[in-house]
C-alpha cells in the first residue's frame, strides 16, 4: 500500500514539473515605454529690466497599457477602426528647477527638485485605421495619437527662492509655481468628439465614422483658434511604432518658454530583474581577486526569452589595488574571462560591457574584482525582438552595485554593518579610540576599508574606521616596545609600504581627505648621536610633521662595545623604553615639562613640574636622575629606588604626580621632602595624541 | 517501468546539478600564495671617506613576529610565543650575502662586483627569533670603493630554500667639507671598531672645530674603549659644556647619554676607592 502511494505520489510530481516545462503560449501584453521632457523657462519678460532664466524640467518615464479599445464602424456597420485609450501602468517622473533672476534690489536664486511615482498624463488616446476605406482617414489618419497632462499636481515640487541683496536678505519655500502642463496633438485631445481631457473614448460615445469626422471637421476652425499658444498644434502619427516629437510655444510677454520633447515605442510588458550581489562580499585585488555572480531574469511572459547584456558602468579605476600596494591606474571590475554563453567583454569608458550567445529567459554573469576597494555599477538588458529591456533591481533602479552598497560611498554594506558606520559618509574620519583630543588617523573609511598592506599581507577587517591606525617603517627591527601602551593600532610595514615621502595612502583616490596631502607613516631608524640618546627630526608633532625618530646606536649594548665583547646577536632590549618614548613624540606627545637641565659637571637635576614630573608611570618621564630640588630649596639625591617597577610603562592620562611625585608636601622614606618633582607642567600624554594634520609640538 | 526510467534520469539530473553547484563553489576559493619566510633584513650603509671603507650594517629581525606579539599585547591576549628559529650557519652571513647595486630612477639592480669582509656577525648556528632581538652584522666595502651618490644599494641574503631581500638605501653624497669629512670618518671608525684611529680622527675634529661637541664625544668613546676612564671623563665632560641647545623649529632630546657617561664613568672611577 505504501508502495503504491509512493508511486502515486511520484507520478504526480513528474507531472507537475513536466507541466512547469511545457511552457503555454501567451498573449504577451504590450505597453507603451519611454520618456517625455518637458521644460519650463521663465524669463524676465520685455517690460522688466530684470535678468536672467530661470528652468523648470521634468523627464517623465512613460509606461502606459492600452484598454478599453472602441471599435469604430461606419454607417454601413464596416469595422473601420479601433480607438485605443492609453492609462497609466506605473509611470514616474522627476523635476528639478534652477536658475536666477537679477533685478535693481538683488538677486532670486530659485532651486528644488523632486521625484516621485504615479501617472503622468490625464488623457491619451491612439487611433488604428483597419480599412483602407475608411472614412476617417483624411483626418485621423492611421497611427494618430494624442495626449497630454493639465493637473500637474502630482509632479510639483518644493522650490526654494533666495533673495540675496535684497533688504533685509530672506529666503522662502515655496510650491514650484511651474506645474507641470503639456498636450501633445492638443488638436486631436480636444476635437475627440466623444471625450475631453480627463474622460475618454466611453462605451456611449458615439461610434460612427462619418459622425466623428463631420464633428472634426465643423470644429477644427474654431478650436484650432481657442487654443492655447503654448500647446502642441500639429496632428501626430505614429512613426516606425514609435511616438516621438518635439513642440515649443512661448507666451506672456515671451516671458515663459514651453518645450517638450517625447519618444515613446510600444514593447512588451516584460518586467525583467537584476539581482543584488550577495551582500556578505566584498572586493578584493592583488593575487586575491576576487568573483561574484550576478544574475538577471524575464520574471514574466512565460515563454519568452532574449539575448542578454550585462553592462559594467561608473567602474571605479584607483590607482594600484590597495591604499599602498600597485601602482597601474585601470577599470577595478572586469567580467571574469571565458564565460560559457557569453562573447569576449569590450572594454568601454567607464566599464565593460558583455553579450550572450544565446537566449534565455535567465543569465548569470561572473565579475571579477582587482582591487580591494573596486565599485561599480552593473545594468542588465535583454532583447526582445529586436528591443532592449532594462531589467530593475528590488529597489526599483536599472541597477545594482558591485559590492551590495545600498548608499553609494563605494563600501560594501557588510563592512560598514560590521563596524556600525553605515550612517557615516566614505571621507569621515572619525577614528576614536583610544580617546584623545583629536578624532580620527588621517585616513578615512573607504581607505580603510579598501585596506593596505602590511609586511606583504592585506588582512580582512584589520583596519577599523573606530580604531586609529599608526604605520611604522621600523629600520631597527626592535618594534615599538610599550608603545602599544597607548592603544595605537600600530602596523609594521616594509620600506615600500609607503612612499618616498613616507605617505602610506599613496594610491588615494576615491573618498579621500583634502584637509592634507596623504597621512605619512613613520620612519624609525638608528644612527650615531653625538651624546644624546634620541632625536625627533624636525621637531615634535603628528606623523606628518616627524621626518625622522631616530635612535642612538651608541650606548650600553653599542656596536663597538658589543666588537669586543661576544658573538652572541646584539641585544637592544634597554632602547625599549626610548624606542616607545620617542615615538610619543612622533605623535605629538611632549615631555611633561620643559627643563631647565643644568651641565653642571655630572649631575642632572629635577625640578618641579619638568622632565621627572606627573606620573611616574608615563613613558614620557625621563629615567631616574642624579638630584632633585626639594620644596626647602635644597638638593637632594634622587630616590631611584622608590620609582618601583611600574616605572616609564605606560601613557599617563593626567598631570598629577603618582608615588614620589604625588601631590601633598611629606618627609620621604629617608626623612627628604617629598613630593620630588610634583605634579606635570603638562603632562595628560594619551590626550595629547593627534595624527592627523600638520600640528606640532603638543598643540 | 518508464516511471522508474524518468524518476532515476531526474535523481541523476539532482545529483549532477548538486555536484557542478559544489565544483563551482571550490573553484571560487583560489590557492592562497604561500607565506614568505617570517624574517626580515634592514640594511644601514655608512658611506666610506678618505681612504675608510663603506660600511654596510645587516640587521636581522622577524617583523612578522614583532607585529603578532604587538598585536597580542593589545588584544590582551596571553598566547604562547611562537618564536622563529633558523639554522644559521656562519656562510649565511659570507658567502650567501650578495649586495646589489642599481643606478636608481628604476634601473634594475646588479650583483655589486666589490670586494668585502665581514667585519662581525654573530657565528652560531642556530638563530632564534624573539621580539626586541635583533642580529646584527657588518660588512666592510674594500677602502678604495666609494658608491656613485644616489644610486640604490641592497642585500639579498640565500637562505636554505628562499631569499631574503632588505630594504634599499640610497647612496648619500659625500660630504665636501673638512668637518663633514671627519665626522663620517669617526663614524666609520667608531663602527668598526678602530679605537685609536677614532682618537686621532676625534682630535683632528677638536682642533678643526673646538665648540663642537662631536670631536669630544667621539674622543671620550675611543678613550673609554681603550680604558682610559680619566681622559674619557674629561672629553665627556667638554662634550657637554660645548652642547648647543636646538634652535627653534628643532628638536632634540638633553644630551642625557653624555651625562649617563659622565656620571658612569664618574662612578667607575670612584669604585677603588670605596673598596
Amino acid at each position: 500500500m505504501k508502495k503504491k502511494s509512493a508511486k502515486i505520489f511520484v507520478i504526480l510530481f513528474l507531472i507537475l514539473l513536466m507541466l512547469n516545462f511545457l511552457e503555454t503560449e501567451e498573449d504577451f501584453p504590450f505597453v507603451w515605454k519611454g520618456t517625455i521632457i518637458v521644460r519650463q523657462k521663465k524669463l524676465p519678460g520685455d517690460a522688466s529690466p530684470a535678468s536672467g532664466e530661470v528652468i523648470t524640467e521634468w523627464t517623465l518615464n512613460v509606461n502606459w497599457k492600452e484598454t478599453r479599445k472602441n471599435d469604430i464602424k461606419d454607417k454601413d456597420g464596416n469595422l473601420v477602426g479601433q480607438l485605443v485609450k492609453l492609462e497609466d501602468n506605473g509611470s514616474s517622473w522627476s523635476g528639478e528647477t534652477s536658475g536666477r533672476f537679477v533685478n535693481a534690489s538683488g538677486e532670486e536664486v530659485h532651486s528644488g527638485s523632486g521625484q516621485g511615482l504615479g501617472p503622468v498624463m490625464s488623457a491619451g488616446w491612439l487611433y488604428y485605421s483597419l480599412s483602407e476605406k475608411d472614412p476617417l482617414s483624411s483626418v485621423l489618419p492611421n497611427g494618430s495619437y494624442a495626449f497630454g497632462s493639465g493637473s500637474g499636481q502630482t509632479q510639483k515640487f518644493g522650490e526654494t527662492i533666495e533673495f540675496i541683496d535684497y533688504d533685509p536678505p530672506s529666503s522662502y519655500t515655496m510650491n514650484s509655481s511651474a506645474s507641470l502642463g503639456y498636450y501633445v496633438s492638443t488638436f486631436y485631445v480636444f476635437l475627440m468628439p466623444f471625450g475631453h481631457i480627463g474622460g475618454g473614448p466611453t462605451v456611449d460615445g458615439p461610434k460612427s465614422a462619418e459622425v466623428i469626422k463631420m464633428t472634426i471637421e465643423n470644429s477644427e476652425r474654431l478650436v484650432l483658434q481657442s487654443l492655447p499658444i503654448q500647446w502642441d498644434r500639429e496632428k501626430n502619427i505614429l512613426q516606425d511604432k514609435r511616438m516621438s516629437g518635439r513642440f515649443s510655444g512661448s507666451w506672456g510677454n515671451n516671458s515663459l518658454v514651453n518645450e517638450v520633447e517625447w519618444d515613446i515605442g510600444k514593447v512588451y510588458d516584460l518586467q525583467g530583474t537584476i539581482e543584488k550581489p550577495d551582500q556578505s562580499w566584498r572586493p578584493k585585488g592583488g593575487d586575491e581577486k576576487d568573483k561574484i555572480d550576478i544574475s538577471a531574469k524575464i520574471q514574466n511572459l512565460k515563454g519568452m526569452k532574449g539575448k542578454w547584456k550585462f553592462t559594467l558602468f561608473d567602474v571605479s579605476s584607483e590607482r594600484g589595488y590597495a591604499m599602498n600596494k600597485g601602482d597601474v591606474t585601470d577599470l577595478d571590475l572586469q567580467f571574469a574571462e571565458g564565460q560559457q554563453d557569453f562573447s569576449e567583454p569590450k572594454k568601454t569608458r567607464d566599464g565593460w560591457i558583455i553579450e550572450s550567445t544565446k537566449t534565455t529567459r535567465e543569465m548569470t554573469v561572473e565579475v571579477e574584482s582587482l582591487d580591494y576597494g573596486a565599485w561599480g555599477k552593473i545594468k542588465a538588458e535583454v532583447n526582445v525582438e529586436g528591443t532592449w529591456y532594462e531589467c530593475t533591481s528590488i529597489d526599483g533602479d536599472n541597477y545594482v552595485t558591485i559590492p551590495y552598497d545600498d548608499d553609494g560611498d563605494h563600501i560594501a554594506d557588510m563592512w560598514e554593518e560590521h563596524f556600525g558606520v553605515k550612517d557615516e559618509s566614505e571621507n569621515a574620519d572619525d577614528d576614536a579610540q583610544p580617546e584623545s583630543k583629536q578624532d580620527g588617523d588621517g585616513f578615512t573609511n573607504y581607505e580603510e576599508y579598501r585596506g593596505f598592506y602590511v609586511n606583504g599581507a592585506w588582512t580582512e577587517w584589520e583596519f577599523s574606521p573606530e580604531k586609529k591606525d599608526l604605520f611604522i617603517y621600523d629600520e631597527i627591527g626592535m618594534g615599538v616596545a610599550n608603545f602599544t601602551e597607548t592603544q595605537l593600532k600600530i602596523h609594521l610595514i616594509d620600506k615600500e609600504e609607503y612612499n618616498s615621502h613616507r605617505v602610506v595612502n599613496f594610491n588615494r583616490g576615491h573618498g579621500t581627505l583634502t584637509s592634507q596631502n596623504g597621512q605619512k607613516g613613520l620612519y624609525l631608524h638608528q644612527e650615531e648621536l653625538t651624546g644624546i640618546e634620541g632625536q625627533i627630526r624636525p621637531i615634535v608633532g603628528t606623523p606628518n610633521v616627524v621626518e625622522e625618530v631616530v635612535i642612538t646606536s651608541i650606548g650600553p649594548e653599542s656596536i663597538s662595545a658589543y666588537l669586543k665583547r661576544g658573538p652572541d646577536g646584539v641585544f637592544l632590549r634597554e632602547y625599549t623604553w626610548l624606542i616607545a618614548h620617542e615615538l610619543g613624540h612622533a605623535v605629538n606627545i611632549m615631555h611633561h615639562g620643559d627643563e631647565t637641565w643644568e651641565a653642571d659637571r655630572n649631575y642632572k637635576k629635577a625640578r618641579r613640574g619638568g622632565l621627572w614630573s606627573g606620573d611616574i608611570t608615563c613613558i614620557m618621564r625621563y629615567d631616574a636622575t642624579d638630584l632633585y630640588r626639594g620644596v626647602d630649596g635644597q638638593f637632594y639625591p634622587y630616590p631611584e629606588d622608590e620609582e618601583g617597577a611600574s616605572s616609564r610603562t605606560t601613557f599617563c592620562i593626567s598631570p598629577t604626580g603618582t608615588g614620589i611625585n604625588a601631590p601633598g608636601e611629606r618627609p620621604g622614606p629617608n626623612g627628604h621632602p617629598y613630593p620630588v618633582a610634583a605634579d606635570a607642567e603638562r603632562g595628560n600624554c594619551k590626550n595629547s595624541i593627534t595624527l592627523k594634520g600638520y600640528k606640532t609640538e603638543g598643540k | 517501468m518508464k516511471q522508474k526510467n524518468i524518476l532515476a534520469v531526474f535523481l541523476v539530473s539532482l545529483i549532477t546539478i548538486g555536484f557542478f553547484s559544489c565544483k563551482k563553489k571550490e573553484s571560487t576559493t583560489e590557492s592562497r600564495v604561500e607565506e614568505p619566510l617570517p624574517v626580515d633584513i634592514a640594511l644601514r650603509y655608512v658611506q666610506g671617506v678618505d681612504g675608510l671603507g663603506s660600511l654596510a650594517i645587516l640587521r636581522i629581525f622577524s617583523r612578522k613576529l614583532l607585529q603578532q606579539d604587538m598585536d597580542n599585547v593589545i588584544k590582551k591576549i596571553d598566547k604562547d610565543r611562537q618564536n622563529i628559529s633558523l639554522l644559521w650557519p656562519e656562510k649565511n652571513w659570507s658567502e650567501n650575502v650578495v649586495f646589489l647595486l642599481s643606478a636608481g630612477n628604476d634601473s634594475e639592480f646588479q650583483k655589486l662586483e666589490t670586494k668585502f669582509r665581514v667585519l662581525y656577525a654573530p657565528d652560531q648556528e642556530e638563530l632564534i627569533f624573539e621580539p626586541g632581538l635583533v642580529f646584527e652584522a657588518v660588512y666592510e666595502f674594500e677602502t678604495s670603493e666609494v658608491l656613485q651618490p644616489g644610486s640604490l644599494l641592497m642585500t639579498e641574503m640565500r637562505l636554505t630554500d628562499s631569499t631574503v631581500q632588505s630594504n634599499d638605501v640610497e647612496i648619500p653624497v659625500s660630504p665636501s667639507d673638512k668637518e663633514g669629512r671627519i665626522l663620517l670618518k669617526m663614524k666609520l671608525l667608531l663602527l668598526s671598531g678602530k679605537d685609536k684611529e677614532l682618537q686621532a680622527a676625534a682630535e683632528e675634529a677638536i682642533s678643526e672645530n673646538p665648540n663642537d661637541p662631536s670631536g669630544y664625544w667621539y674622543k671620550g668613546l675611543a678613550l673609554e674603549n681603550t680604558g682610559e676612564n680619566r681622559a674619557a671623563l674629561a672629553a665627556f665632560t667638554l662634550a657637554l659644556e660645548k652642547y648647543p641647545k636646538p634652535s627653534k623649529g628643532e628638536f632634540s632630546e638633553p644630551p642625557m647619554l653624555l651625562v649617563e657617561k659622565i656620571r658612569d664613568i664618574t662612578q667607575r672611577l670612584k669604585e677603588p676607592e670605596q673598596k
